[in-house]
């Protein structure tokens, strides 16, 4: 009875588990690209892309197009640009 | 959780650990691993970065090697084959690291590896979906879905046995911590002339005293040490704050974790919202910009937001944030050093001894502060050492800490149930510190950034930015009509503050 009662309790864990996943799944390959399809924040979008602005960021290191040169950030140029 | 706020280290996860010494045992010793394996790794770094790079403006030679999965809309799958190659890398160096870490404390390496594969995987899984295009412009980081991944598995399923021994939370957030000391260079603190400074040095260290104090005093938060980690990441820089102020007071994991979400959410908020209040006010570039950096946590979403004015407000934000970013060493010594000497001390015995202080103190924070002060003094002394200190933290040890954090994060989620954080949303008192904290914060920079970009230096301040752009490249990487050099600074402190070479 115990070991059916496990056995239930696991198949219920691995079943959320996997309506978890499948609900992330939709989530990032349907839902959040649509939402990034959306006028306003398409704009966004392309404007931190046309800035090189990487908004995931934790730190100024981060920041890989931005260049600390005389005493202030800078933009780096185009030549010495880091890639993503 | 403890109702007594001197009582927040009895359960912390960042616990007070046996007294170091020069031993096999104390070298053994959580934080003195930490400084081991971030330290090699910084070691490493500035060696390869050295001998291929010194004197050159090639970029580093870890640049091609590590790196984290790319950008991706709505398949992941080339996004995942094209980083293949670069995030093997990290998972080499982190499994020697802390596999030789495990076999030292006379722990088995072989479960290790075993384990560490698992949350290596989910670590990539947590990047590869913040890196979705959405999801990365809203500033929604790893941190975030790395936690979100464990706690679905360990709400669900539990946290498989054949991963415990890979569970090392700590050892991977301090040793991330003492990489992260080489990017805080103690020169840059200079780098913004005094506007900036009296925003980013004066306003932040206020609001964070006067939060701590208000949650400990009128809120009464029961612990001690969720306080500081939300008025540090609120006040100071958003994840990366609430990391080494938490590894520094000793935190709860899930205190650590809480902080973080809810900086987060707010971060989203505020990125969207601070460019429409900016206008709405009709503030200046500058001064919207100054303001913007102050307040908006995260270091991004900072930057994000002033380019949804303009340039200038864009720089100034960015510039501000980056004074802010470099007070987080101050803020993790400071904290550590209040931490064992107030708030952990007997209320009722008597002023705790040097020797006691000593034996509390988190050792790992010194591993931080001497990896910041040698990073500084290479950048400094160095012929060629500002360029070799950049090229080495950008194209290597940022993306390495990267992975530590995340590797912690992943570990935070399999080790905690959702019911742990309930407590904290009962009452609402760590939200009601957030938004109490953050409204201060708007006020005081708001205040602070008027006065100096807007009164006291603005003619300055307006001049330099109306000069053309000189030898320094304004040119976005993808503009193609060049735009005046936006500055922050007079003339004359530009040209003060310059970082010798």
């Amino acid at each position: 009875m115990t070991k059916s009662n496990d056995l239930l309790q696991r198949r219920r864990a691995y079943g959320v588990l996997g309506v978890a996943i499948a609900g992330l799944l939709i989530a990032w390959t349907i839902v959040l690209p649509w939402v990034g399809q959306q006028k306003s924040i398409r704009t966004m979008i392309d404007r931190n892309e046309s800035h090189g602005i990487d908004p995931t960021a934790m730190f100024y290191t981060e920041l890989t197009n931005m260049s600390v040169q005389n005493g202030t950030l800078r933009r780096i140029p185009n030549d010495q640009s880091i890639e993503q | 959780m403890s109702q007594n706020p001197h009582d927040s280290t009895a359960s912390s996860d960042f616990p007070q650990a046996p007294e170091i010494s020069i031993s096999p045992q104390g070298l053994r010793h959580e934080d003195i691993l930490a400084i081991l394996v971030g330290g090699g790794v910084l070691l490493l770094a500035f060696i390869c970065g050295w001998v291929s790079i010194l004197g050159t403006d090639d970029p580093h030679p870890w640049k091609s090697l590590f790196g984290k999965p790319g950008s991706w809309v709505s398949n992941p799958i080339p996004a995942i084959t094209k980083s293949f190659s670069v995030i093997i890398m990290p998972f080499v160096l982190s499994l020697l690291a802390f596999g030789a870490a495990q076999k030292f404390r006379g722990h088995c390496a072989k479960r290790f590896a075993v384990g560490f594969a698992g949350v290596f995987v989910l670590a990539t899984v947590a990047f590869l979906m913040s890196s979705q295009e959405t999801v990365k412009h809203f500033n929604l980081e790893y941190a975030l879905w790395a936690l979100l991944l464990g706690l679905i598995i360990s709400n669900t399923i539990g946290a498989p046995k054949w991963m415990q021994p890979a569970l090392l939370t700590e050892l991977f957030v301090k040793s991330g911590l003492v990489i992260l000391g080489a990017e805080v260079l103690l020169h840059r603190l200079l780098a913004l002339g005094l506007p900036g400074i009296c925003v980013a040095w004066v306003v932040t260290p206020i609001v964070l005293i006067t939060t701590y104090w208000f949650g400990q005093k009128v809120l009464k938060i029961p612990s001690a040490s969720l306080n500081m980690v939300i008025s540090a990441d609120m006040s100071v820089c958003g994840v990366s704050a609430a990391i080494a102020t938490a590894a520094s007071c000793k935190a709860k994991k899930e205190e650590l974790s809480f902080a973080i979400g809810l900086s987060l959410i707010f971060t989203v908020i505020m990125m969207v919202a601070m460019p429409f209040a900016v206008k709405m006010l009709g503030l200046s570039s500058t001064v919207g910009g100054a303001w913007i950096g102050g307040t908006i946590d995260s270091t991004g979403a900072v930057v994000a937001a002033g380019a949804a004015l303009d340039r200038v407000a864009e720089e100034t934000a960015a510039t501000v944030k980056m004074i802010q970013n470099i007070l987080i060493g101050v803020t993790a010594f400071g904290v550590a050093v209040y931490w064992v000497t107030f708030v952990e001390r007997d209320p009722n015995g008597a002023r705790p001894q040097v020797s006691e202080i000593w034996s509390r103190f988190p050792k790992f924070v010194l591993g931080f502060a001497a990896a910041s002060i040698a990073a500084t003094l290479v950048s400094r002394l160095v012929a060629g050492g500002d360029e070799l200190v950049d090229a080495t933290v950008s194209g290597a040890t940022t993306t390495v800490r990267s992975w530590f954090f995340c590797f912690a994060f992943v570990c935070i989620g399999l080790q905690t149930r959702f019911a742990d954080y309930a407590e904290y949303l009962v009452g609402g008192k760590p939200v009601a510190l957030y938004l109490c904290g953050q409204a201060l914060n708007l006020i005081l920079t708001l205040a602070m950034a008027q006065l100096m970009f807007g009164v006291l230096f603005a003619e300055s301040i307006e001049n330099a930015n109306q000069e053309p752009a000189g030898n320094v490249a304004t040119q976005s990487p993808t503009k193609a009509t060049p735009e005046p050099t936006p500055s922050i600074l007079p003339e004359k402190e530009l040209v003060e503050s310059a970082v010798p070479k």
